[in-house]
């Protein structure tokens, strides 16, 4: 009995283990807030503001959000390569990106961010693959008052941050106009229940009324599970003109399969965090006629000639040299909060109020690879949409279609 | 409600039910013979569905990279129990216990390494054209999955119950001491009995990776999911888990499906603290004497 009692203990230890380690990158991380530090806040290292700018970089090389941060990390080193390349010198500073894998875990990212403002005395961090990674680091960089540029798309900002990329106003937006084009009034939602999957559907309900378009069912999945046959049966008795996704891969490509063998035919738009080759390789042949919001670097040679094609084209070549694969969302979002950070540093400002000051007031229209970005003191997050679009996949290929 | 809808759960918890199932039978199979409960077992099933993905895009045929990938994860199996388990046999089951769970985060961590954290998918193995009963789909695959746990399971009772080399390994968990003296050699049969393990979750893994695809981390999920349905079914009964796994599978499926799916994994992991409650030994307790 004793044995017994003793693996039924184990059991549930490990029932904990595993519960945490699943539910901790979707968590919203109310709980991993900064914590004052006993001297109140970190105390940056001195030595910064001379010659030398430090960029903190907080992303998830590892762990289930990888195939979204690997992206992000490798354009980030291809960055860093080139900078190396030219002495590390920008507008006669000397600048160093301090890259910082936080495995998925969002734990491990706050204590990252932490260690880069308290040791290191960076100015300016991007970071954090995930939404719930992101609002734990925005909280940081708030109360340390270093500018911090999200890479996820986080709503609420503050003095100090700013997101790159689109946000999911403007991009759900993008989705609402697809379907208006199409004459699509009637739609289903479901999204993973994680942070990204969860933040989607309020801008949807508060979108699709003013647009005409009525949401006849909202469900949603764990974002680990293989099966979704349960919610989308109920979708189907609902009978949509369309269905949209807002989940990351895997839980995005089993929507994919589970929607192909109940025989759906209605059109299927799936988010950014779909708009990567882990979810081409999952769904295969399942995926044709499938549209997700992806970059338009993954469809550059079918662009429209353009100076902004010449771009994308060379960045996706660069990739490819360097790591095999071409740009995506991921890597035009990670390149373009580089290429802003160190437009501010050329334009000699090296501390956090400085480059904060440049990118609300200077940087005005700046054209970006994966969007135009307007910053003002007032909008912390504005990236104009035309750097995305609606990818409908072919032959197990992004393809474009305007 | 409507009958498609109704049809649709139930064949959608019967799937998803014998992938739990053929997960667990994997657990008793070791459970019986050595008294641990393998953590790492989830792990053989990511393994075995890895490496036979792997086989098939170098080139080779379904029917040779199935088997092929089993064998390499069932000699995986014996030398992760000849290394790792073997040398401390006698320490307590609580602490081999704690060992196999730490295999199970290294092997994690091994098939990261290896096959990096995308989803890999694999073609069904027979026509993927949906079946339609009675306005709900059936995949041909599920049919595949529900058809090895009942060949699995079929086998595992005429070995573990009608013949020599089976009653042998049973008779090592009730009483290892008097095995031994009986001439049973128990250290060779606790590596058998990883090396069955290994198998068996391979074949669990490659069976159910066209539907779920595989990831370097579905080990965890499965683990969990059919730890559940192996203490649903009272830990040392074959037939037990496979109810087990097939009853969590429909709890999961009509709990999502008519209350919400938001909840379906708070309200089957309710239904199972009941029935511990009530029911200490699981649906198929056999009032034996067999445990002290």
């Amino acid at each position: 009995m004793r044995k017994k009692l003793g693996m039924i203990v184990i059991l549930l230890l490990w029932i904990a283990l595993v519960g945490c380690s699943a539910s901790s990158p979707s968590n919203e991380t109310k709980s991993s807030q900064a914590k004052p530090s006993p001297s109140g806040k970190a105390e940056p290292a001195s030595g910064n503001a001379g010659d030398m700018v430090k960029i903190g970089v907080v992303l998830a090389e590892t762990g289930p959000a990888s195939g979204l941060g690997k992206p992000e990390i490798d354009a980030i080193r291809l960055v860093k390569k080139k900078l190396e390349a030219q002495g590390g010198m920008i507008g006669g500073k000397k600048v160093e990106i301090i890259m910082k894998d936080y495995e998925t875990d969002d734990t491990k990212a706050v204590l990252a961010m932490r260690k880069l403002i308290a040791d290191e005395g960076v100015s300016v961090v991007y970071g954090a693959t995930q939404v719930s990674t992101s609002i734990a680091l925005r909280d940081i960089a708030l109360k340390n008052n270093v500018v911090f540029l999200s890479g996820a798309p986080i709503g609420q900002l503050g003095e100090t941050v700013f997101q790159t990329g689109q946000t999911s106003e403007v991009l759900i937006q993008q989705m609402i106009d697809y379907l208006k084009s199409k004459n699509i009034h009637t739609v289903a939602w479901i999204n993973a229940r994680d942070a990204f999957g969860q933040s989607g559907l309020p801008i949807m309900k508060k979108l699709a009324e003013p647009n005409g378009i009525e949401i006849v069912d909202a469900e949603d999945f764990d974002a680990s599970a293989t099966d979704m046959t349960v919610q989308l049966s109920k979708i189907k008795a609902k009978n949509p003109g369309a269905l949209i996704v807002w989940s990351r891969t895997p839980g995005a490509g089993v929507v994919v399969k589970n929607f192909k063998q109940l025989g759906f035919t209605i059109p299927m738009l799936q988010s950014q965090a779909a708009a990567n080759d882990a979810f081409l390789k999952q769904v295969g042949a399942d995926g044709e006629g499938v549209l997700v919001q992806g970059s338009k670097a993954s469809v550059a040679e079918q662009l429209p000639d353009s100076e902004y094609k010449n771009r994308l084209i060379q960045h996706n070549q660069e990739m490819m040299a360097e790591y095999n694969y071409p740009g995506d969302i991921f890597t035009t979002k990670a390149t373009d909060a580089m290429n802003i950070i160190f437009k501010a540093i050329e334009a000699g400002n090296t501390t956090s109020d400085q480059i904060r000051d440049f990118l609300e007031n200077q940087l005005h229209e700046y054209q970006g690879l994966s969007g135009t970005f307007r910053y003002t003191k007032e909008n912390h997050a504005a990236v104009d949409d035309n750097g995305v679009s609606l990818l409908p996949i072919h032959n197990g290929a992004w393809s474009y279609s305007k | 409600m409507d009958f498609g809808q109704l049809m649709q759960f139930v064949i959608t918890g019967l799937t998803i039910g014998s992938i739990y199932g053929l997960i667990a039978i994997g657990f008793v199979a070791v459970y019986n013979v050595t008294g641990v409960l393998n953590f790492a077992h989830g792990e053989f099933a990511m393994v075995g569905a890895l490496t036979s993905i792997s086989l098939i895009h170098a080139g080779l045929p379904l029917f040779l990279s199935i088997p092929l990938a089993i064998a390499i994860t069932a000699f995986l199996g014996g030398m992760i129990e000849k290394t790792t388990l073997s040398p401390v046999r006698n320490a307590s089951v609580v602490t081999l216990i704690i060992i196999t769970l730490g295999l199970s985060i290294i092997i994690r961590g091994l098939g990261y390494i290896l096959w990096g954290a995308y989803p890999l998918s694999m073609d069904p193995f027979s026509n993927n054209e949906p079946i339609h009963i009675w306005g709900a789909v059936l995949i041909p695959q599920s049919m595949w999955v529900f058809a090895t746990m009942i060949v699995l399971l079929g086998g595992l009772y005429v070995f573990f119950e009608k013949t020599v080399f089976g009653a042998a390994l049973k008779a090592c968990v009730v009483n290892r001491k008097a095995a031994e003296l009986m001439g049973i050699n128990t250290k060779s049969l606790s590596t058998f009995s990883f090396i069955m393990s290994a198998a068996i979750g391979a074949v669990a893994g490659i069976v159910i990776t066209p539907i779920t695809s595989a990831t370097y981390d579905m080990g965890l999920f499965l683990g969990l999911k059919g730890v559940v349905a192996m203490v649903l079914g009272g830990m040392n009964s074959l037939t037990g888990a496979v109810l087990g796994g097939l009853v969590l599978g429909l709890l999961e499926t009509f709990a999502g499906g008519y209350v919400s799916t938001a909840y379906s994994d708070a309200i089957s992991f309710a239904i199972l603290i009941l029935l511990l409650f009530f029911a200490p030994n699981g649906l198929l307790a056999k009032a034996s004497g067999k445990r002290v």
